[in-house]
């Protein structure tokens, strides 16, 4: 970063730049593990679009190489998260082929994390929670 | 086995942790979510069910954005409504 006094709209170029990168890292890196942050991203979508007005302020102060590129920057990570979150993590398989209500629950035997083979048929007689991790988003 | 285990340890479930590795009872499911794993391999579609004493499907919740998941108390509800 350039170390001689910065004038004041560079500031603002660096600032919607930060402030959009916090709004989409902090989502993936910490506000995704809470469900009220995760499942609306109330806090960083806010933030990356924030990020977007302090980089177009930026522009509107001094149009500059510098300033339309942070906006470019800030503009795309806005774009990357609004993508996320309201297309990419849409994208699943067809429903029809689910088990359905009603149906008998197929039979299984796995192994879990105790080496003993664990069969849905051990369970007869109790309701059963079966819940699919997928281990990451 | 060994990351369930450690899984298990470190949250203290008290529930079973199960390894489908070759995706057998996700596909008898119906759940298969292809090439959608980090390495391009096939993974679940994200799933809960509940299943009665008699090994009936009575309640499922297969949401659409796999960034929201059900609550727990969804999943209570539905297990109050076998008794």
């Amino acid at each position: 970063m350039n170390k001689a006094a910065p004038k004041r709209k560079n500031h603002l170029v660096w600032i919607g730049v930060l402030i959009a990168i916090i709004g989409l890292v902090s989502y993936f890196t910490f506000f995704a593990r809470f469900p009220a942050t995760r499942d609306i991203p109330w806090i960083n979508l806010p933030l990356v679009f924030a990020g977007v007005v302090v980089s177009v302020l930026a522009v509107r102060r001094r149009l500059s190489f510098l300033s339309v590129t942070g906006t470019l920057f800030s503009v795309a990570c806005a774009g990357l998260l609004t993508g996320y979150v309201f297309f990419l993590s849409n994208q699943l398989p067809d429903i029809e082929g689910v088990v359905a209500l009603g149906a008998e629950a197929p039979a299984f035997t796995l192994t879990d994390d105790t080496a003993s083979g664990v069969s849905l048929a051990d369970f007869k007689g109790a309701p059963v929670v079966l819940v699919f991790y997928r281990g990451f988003w | 086995m060994e990351d369930n285990r450690k899984v298990v340890e470190k949250l203290g479930l008290e529930y079973r942790v199960l390894s489908d590795s070759d995706r057998a009872v996700i596909e008898a499911y119906g759940l298969l979510h292809p090439g959608a794993s980090i390495d391009g391999g096939d993974i679940a579609r994200p799933a809960t069910l509940v299943i009665d004493a008699a090994g009936v499907v009575r309640w499922r919740n297969l949401t659409e954005n796999w960034r929201v998941r059900i609550r727990p108390e969804a999943v209570f509800e539905a297990l109050e409504e076998l008794r």
